[in-house]
């Protein structure tokens, strides 16, 4: 069995094409997901204007009412799963690491098939298009229209074998973190003195190992109904509403997946910008831990029009209401840490502030249907398509967008271009605020969602083509961000090792880091550990030259984990198994031959 | 016309104000430094709160499908709820926004100065729990009311249980509304489509079933949205305090021409209701005989195996009773109205003047896939002739 491993000689570059196939470094790793997932995020922002152009005008026949209902389906499924989970999931792999002061994650290999699992999910998930049949009912994929009966092409086959295998990446990729945040953190590095950032990515880690098994057992289900016949979601054998208590369990912790790590990213960003520490850590740190208990209580209010009855509603109302609490705890610390500050406005703060802005209108709509009576009215209509963009628009995304400029220096060692981000920050944010700001009232003036046209003359004209110019401004800001982003990635200001002077470990090594990060690894004895050797004197000492990161930049030979192919393999063993049940079966035989052969590999290539 | 403006002159005046106030780092700072706090007060009441008294004032709620233009009791206190919590969030926004345009304008950096250390703190107890019985607080200000409401969504309160009542089960299908009017022993009194009639200041009861997939039925004037979902059994009231045509439409996404699945509720005085009834109630036997064109045609081409019109051998189940098609506003499901092409569908509701040429109607005998996506009905190959004909015979089913 030996010879197995010798198939492929174990990759030793780590440089060109090869050397991202085999990576296994974290920081390699992160790169791709997050290039990936900005691929992703542009694919559905143009879904999203094919949207827009439809709905510009009323009574419109630019598409067909498939093709829009496909659209809205992928739309959400991209920007959720392929687009803000993974550009989350890419800070994980750039960060924990270095914030905690580890040479690389748990397990690296593991890591590398987790981006692997991500990308095939994701092609899976996009199939549809080559033959116009992509998912086609609700990315909440309601039973029993997703049915053989009611959804007869190919479409919710890629929906649930797409999200089952991207749950497997999300799975894998989330206990990685637990583990390595809770036994490679740097010594002395106490859970009360780890990064806010990488708090949250524990969190939504801990999340993520949770809700994802109740998604997957919802479309195994889902699954079995499609493909082997049972009525696990039919209406007369089964139960059509299983499925939305499902995905619903699921889907309530998802929203505080997204929003999380967003959190973290400012939690990083207001006390750098603002030259404080974060005020409140202890509190923040545990309104976050309150968020995720929280999220698990309130998945029925996504359900209140089913008819649950009077207690369930007045129950769920209540602990939605309730989750206000520790979001509005949070918005206190966050003013509280740039109270009183020194703030200088970079890109990476403006969005932040924006991130304040926006997201506080999201939680505020938030509460008026949380209220169930007053929700009756507002459910499947534009106002929820208001809430639900500036809580992960204005939310996820604007904190994205500033992790982004913040954290850019440390990947590539170049700035991004300050002035193109000014300029991508008011164009997105402006474009934003006339896209969505008016879908609040067009929803309360009675417009539904999910309608592939409207009427003339129902009040809703003008502000739906006022929300389609926005979109165009937005995706003119995002187009400027893709420019600087390839631009600056090549020719920005070179940045050093600390631009912003920083607080936390990542910040003490070479920008980029080297790949073994740490030649020495850290002894940490507070909170914002960088930060405290840069400013030893205490609160109000003078700044004290340490030469950050000043010996990392010699050649240090460190052993470090060995690039390996079989990530990849295992990987794409896991997506054609996936595939088998939409193709042939000869493909589920390559696919199992393919994934004993990675597994193998892996198992006998030493892990040195 | 109105919102236009005010939508202009909302973003000219927010986006520039807010810009002025937050771009310090290429603004020169002599200049900055010249603004007194008056001016920075100014901003702020522009940033905070001058857009959205504007676009509170500026926003026509009075629209045919708008949730905050309420004829109904369950309607008025939905809308009651959403204006209360509306106004606690709108205090809320003032405050936290109000609070972060301050803090930016305030605590800016100053050239030169970008390196100075602020006071370096770190927490404070007392503000800690003061902002969390804050939200705490207002939490409970706004559950108390809402649980108080919820209840009421499903059956009326107490104080109407005297008034006069009607009870109607509506059964949701791909993509049509069938409305089965039960009479007092609570059997099926008479059946009709899309069109759902009713006395004002009654309560109608309703219980909704679906035929397929999940629909929700919601008359947004008169009351929110409730599932109609395949194997249960849903229920939900309204009553119209006007008389009037009330429009709505599916709201849970249930296939390709979910958009096009509406309907009209229309509130009569008690008088014309009965009247109304008692025309459900018959049959329209008459039209079926072989010297009318019309059914001939109906039969031939198929139609009576989907169609029921009440006292022939029409009686299919598939699509829409059309026993009284000819005393309806709408077509499959107000996809389209029998007025003159170019009218509006809110232009015809406020003055309901049918087509003499019938032109929606033929089309959408003609074409019924072009009109509504995926429908049932199939495209049967009806002349222009043959649909002139049908047509009128429709057009008199009274």
């Amino acid at each position: 069995m030996a010879s197995l491993s010798y198939i492929l000689r174990r990759p030793t570059s780590e440089y060109g094409v090869w050397g991202w196939l085999t990576t296994v470094d974290h920081k390699k790793i992160g790169t791709l997901y997050m290039v990936t997932a900005l691929f992703f995020f542009l694919i559905g922002g143009i879904e999203a204007i094919m949207m827009r152009a439809q709905l510009a005008t009323p009574d419109s026949t630019v598409i067909s009412a498939d093709l829009f209902n496909q659209l809205f389906t992928m739309h959400a499924l991209t920007m959720i799963f392929l687009a803000i989970m993974p550009l989350g999931v890419a800070f994980f792999n750039w960060l924990v690491p270095l914030q905690i002061g580890a040479r690389d994650v748990a397990f690296p290999r593991l890591n590398a098939l987790s981006y692997w699992i991500y990308l095939f999910g994701a092609i899976i998930l996009n199939l549809g298009w080559f033959t116009a049949t992509s998912p086609n009912a609700g990315w909440f994929a309601y039973a029993n229209l997703t049915s053989i009966q009611y959804s007869p092409t190919n479409g919710m086959d890629y929906y649930v074998l797409g999200l089952l295998v991207l749950g497997t990446s999300s799975l894998i990729g989330a206990m990685n973190f637990v583990v390595t945040i809770i036994n490679l953190r740097a010594p002395g590095m106490t859970l009360i003195r780890m990064p806010i950032f990488t708090w949250m990515a524990f969190i939504t880690s801990i999340l993520l190992v949770l809700a994802i098994p109740v998604i997957t057992i919802g479309l195994i289900e889902l699954g079995f109904d499609r493909f082997f016949g049972t009525l696990f979601f039919n209406n007369a054998a089964g139960d059509v509403l299983l499925w939305q208590h499902l995905f619903w369990v699921f889907g309530h912790p998802e929203v505080y997946i997204l929003i999380l790590p967003a959190m973290g990213m400012v939690s990083e960003i207001f006390p750098t910008f603002s030259r404080k520490p974060l005020f409140g850590f202890p509190v923040v740190v545990f309104s976050g831990i309150a968020i995720a208990f929280m999220g698990w209580s309130v998945w029925a209010h996504h359900m209140f029009a089913t008819g649950m009855g009077p207690v369930p509603d007045s129950v769920f109302a209540a602990t939605t209401m309730a989750i206000a609490i520790p979001t509005g705890v949070k918005v206190f610390n966050w003013l509280a840490t740039i109270w009183g500050g020194n703030i200088r406005f970079t890109t990476a703060m403006m969005f932040a502030l924006g991130f304040i802005a926006l997201f506080t209108i999201g939680g505020l709509s938030g509460m008026t249907h949380a209220a169930a009576p007053s929700d009756l009215q507002q459910t499947d209509t534009y106002y929820i398509v208001a809430h639900i963009h500036y809580v992960l628009f204005g939310g996820s995304i604007m904190a994205i967008f500033a992790g982004i400029y913040y954290w850019f220096p440390k990947m590539y060692g170049r700035l991004l271009n300050e002035r193109l981000g000014k300029l991508h920050f008011w164009l997105v944010f402006i474009g934003m605020n006339i896209t969505f700001g008016p879908m609040h009232y067009v929803g309360l003036i009675g417009m539904p969602r999910r309608n592939y046209m409207y009427p003339a003359d129902m009040g809703w004209d003008f502000w739906n083509m006022v929300a389609s110019g926005g979109s165009i401004i937005m995706a003119i800001g995002v187009v400027v961000f893709i420019h600087n982003f390839y631009r600056s990635a090549r020719k920005g200001e070179i940045s050093g090792d600390d631009p912003w002077d920083a607080r936390t470990l990542e910040w003490s090594i070479a920008s980029p880091p080297p790949h073994y990060n740490f030649a020495e690894i850290p002894t940490v004895t507070s909170g914002d550990a960088f930060w405290h050797q840069k400013y030893p004197d205490g609160d109000k000492g003078v700044p004290h030259p340490v030469p950050s990161g000043g010996e990392d930049h010699e050649e240090v030979h460190i052993e470090m984990p060995r690039p390996s192919f079989y990530p990849l393999i295992t990987g794409i063993g896991i997506a054609l198994l996936g595939l088998t049940l939409v193709t042939h079966p000869i493909v589920g035989v390559v696919g199992l031959i393919t994934l004993l052969w990675g597994s193998y590999g892996w198992m006998l290539e030493p892990a040195e | 016309m109105r919102n236009k403006w005010t939508l202009i002159f909302f973003f000219i005046t927010g986006s520039l104000s807010i810009e002025k106030a937050v771009w310090p780092v290429n603004m020169n700072y002599e200049v900055r430094k010249l603004d007194t706090r008056s001016s920075n007060l100014r901003k702020f009441f522009l940033i905070s709160v001058l857009p959205l008294t504007l676009l509170l004032t500026g926003c026509d709620t009075n629209l045919p499908q708008s949730t905050l233009w309420s004829a109904g009791s369950v309607a008025q206190s939905q809308q009651d709820l959403f204006y209360l919590i509306f106004w606690i969030a709108a205090i809320i926004f003032v405050i936290v926004e109000g609070l972060l345009v301050y803090i930016m304008v305030r605590y800016r950096t100053k050239a030169g100065r970008e390196n100075d250390l602020p006071e370096q703190t770190h927490g404070n107890t007392k503000l800690e729990i003061g902002w969390t019985i804050l939200p705490v607080l207002v939490v409970i200000a706004v559950t108390i009311p809402t649980i108080r409401g919820i209840a009421e969504t499903y059956e009326p309160p107490k104080a109407l249980a005297d008034s006069p009542s009607i009870t109607v089960d509506v059964v949701g299908h791909q993509w049509w509304w069938e409305y089965r009017y039960l009479n007092t022993d609570g059997d099926v009194d008479f059946i009709t489509a899309n069109e759902m009639h009713i006395p004002v200041d009654t309560v109608v009861k309703l219980r909704l079933y679906s035929d397929d997939v999940i629909h929700s039925f919601s008359i947004p004037r008169l009351a929110g949205t409730r599932d109609a979902v395949p194997g249960r059994e849903n229920i939900m009231w309204f009553d119209a305090k006007e008389t009037g045509i009330f429009v709505g439409q599916c709201k849970e996404f249930c296939g390709d021409s979910h958009a096009l699945m509406k309907t009209i509720v229309v509130a009569h005085n008690a008088g014309d209701y009965l009247e109304w009834s008692e025309i459900q109630r018959s049959g329209n036997e008459n039209v079926a005989v072989e010297s009318n064109a019309g059914w001939g045609l109906f039969e031939s081409k198929g139609c009576v195996g989907c169609h029921t019109i009440k006292g022939t051998t029409a009686l299919g189940e598939i699509g829409p009773d059309l026993t009284h098609f000819g005393s309806r506003l709408t077509i499959a499901s107000n996809a389209l109205h029998k007025g003159k092409e170019g009218v509006t569908f809110t232009e015809f509701f406020d003055n309901p003047t049918k087509d003499p040429e019938h032109i929606n109607l033929k089309r959408w005998l003609q074409h019924p896939p072009e009109v509504k996506p995926g429908s049932l009905m199939p495209a049967l190959g009806i002349t222009d002739d043959e649909a002139d004909i049908l047509a009128d015979f429709l057009e008199n089913l009274k």
